[in-house]
């Protein structure tokens, strides 16, 4: 995905909502996508993705392209997610309980359900815990570098690694149990 | 190199394309000799595999966005934020060229008059014919500057 335009930011930075919405429009989806399968919620991601983007544009002047917005999104996302999560462990509901089909966002959830992998995925990287499932979406997913995963998370280069090569050693596990269990 | 330490980068530098080129020679050739570690290497590609479909593009909910911009709307301003926007519409602003050239040229005049009476000091005497002229356009920019921005709907006044 290409970084919006410069310009577009210079106008969200004079509070233009239009440009601001050109902003949300271009990386809305990908903020979303990476909330849900960080905090395997689409609840707690529509919660995610409103703070991101008025986190984001309060703090659009402290910006100042110092990175890429992407990774700044990003940054903010995996901050906000992380933030879901610890604040949802006390009462957590699990992705399958709790659903009822008479709940407005019933057809929200069936969208999303309809890409049936996409559940697949999300009872996998529920395996992880949440830090290494962070840098396996950005990474996996999204395909970040690690040095884009480092400053996403502000964690170092060894971190990245080191949680990379723990996540995907539990997937394999994970992968050899269901295997032997068939 | 021992299998375990093939492993260990197999999980991620390797998968990942992280690895430089002649710390991977050594792992290419420990593969083409290992069966063993080619197996752990597919394990792990197909872990990445089940994770990398990116499938039909997933976008949050309209209202989202709606209450999102209902909530920029109603945020009062900081004053450096109205500074900052303040700062943005007069450099980037949708103004005509001419105004641009106004101040700009306001500006550079104001500058050439400036410096050298504030060299002479506060005893520097009568304005010559060509100060005189010098500041009257001085006066214009600034009149031109202000009557835009009025014409914009907007004051510096206003903005800030």
């Amino acid at each position: 995905m290409k970084d919006i335009d410069d310009d577009v930011i210079r106008r969200a930075l004079g509070h233009d909502t239009a440009a601001f919405e050109m902003i949300y429009r271009h990386y809305a989806g990908m903020v979303y996508r990476v909330a849900i399968r960080v905090t395997r919620s689409a609840e707690d991601a529509q919660e995610v993705t409103q703070q991101v983007f008025l986190s984001a544009h309060r703090h659009l002047g402290s910006f100042a392209g110092r990175s890429s917005l992407r990774t700044w999104l990003y940054r903010i996302t995996m901050n906000c997610s992380l933030n879901a999560i610890k604040g949802r462990r006390q009462h957590e509901v699990p992705w399958e309980e709790g659903f009822d089909p008479q709940d407005p966002r019933h057809d929200q959830r069936e969208n999303i359900e309809k890409e049936s992998r996409l559940d697949e995925i999300s009872r996998l990287l529920g395996h992880l815990n949440s830090d290494q499932r962070a840098c396996l979406v950005l990474r996996a997913q999204e395909g970040l570098s690690y040095e884009q995963i480092a400053r996403a998370l502000n964690i170092n280069l060894n971190t990245v690694r080191s949680r990379l090569k723990r996540a995907r050693q539990t997937l394999i596990s994970v992968n050899e149990e269901k295997r032997g269990g068939l | 190199m021992k299998c375990a330490d093939i492993r260990a980068i197999l999980l991620a530098d390797f998968v990942d394309d992280e690895l430089p080129a002649h710390k991977k020679a050594p792992v290419d050739s420990h593969l083409s000799a290992c069966p063993s570690c080619r197996e752990f290497l597919s394990a792990v590609r197909a872990v990445d595999a089940e994770l990398a479909v990116s499938a039909v593009p997933v976008l949050p909910p309209p209202e989202v966005w709606e209450n999102i911009r209902q909530q920029i709307e109603a945020r009062p301003l900081s004053i450096g934020e109205k500074v900052t926007a303040w700062w943005e519409d007069v450099v980037w602003g949708s103004r005509p060229t001419f105004v641009y050239g106004s101040f700009a040229s306001a500006l550079i005049v104001l500058l050439v008059v400036a410096v050298p009476l504030v060299a002479r000091g506060p005893q520097a005497g009568i304005m010559s014919d060509k100060e005189v002229l010098s500041i009257a356009y001085v006066d214009e920019g600034a009149l031109v500057f202000s009557l835009a921005n009025v014409g914009n709907g907007t004051s510096v006044e206003n903005l800030l």
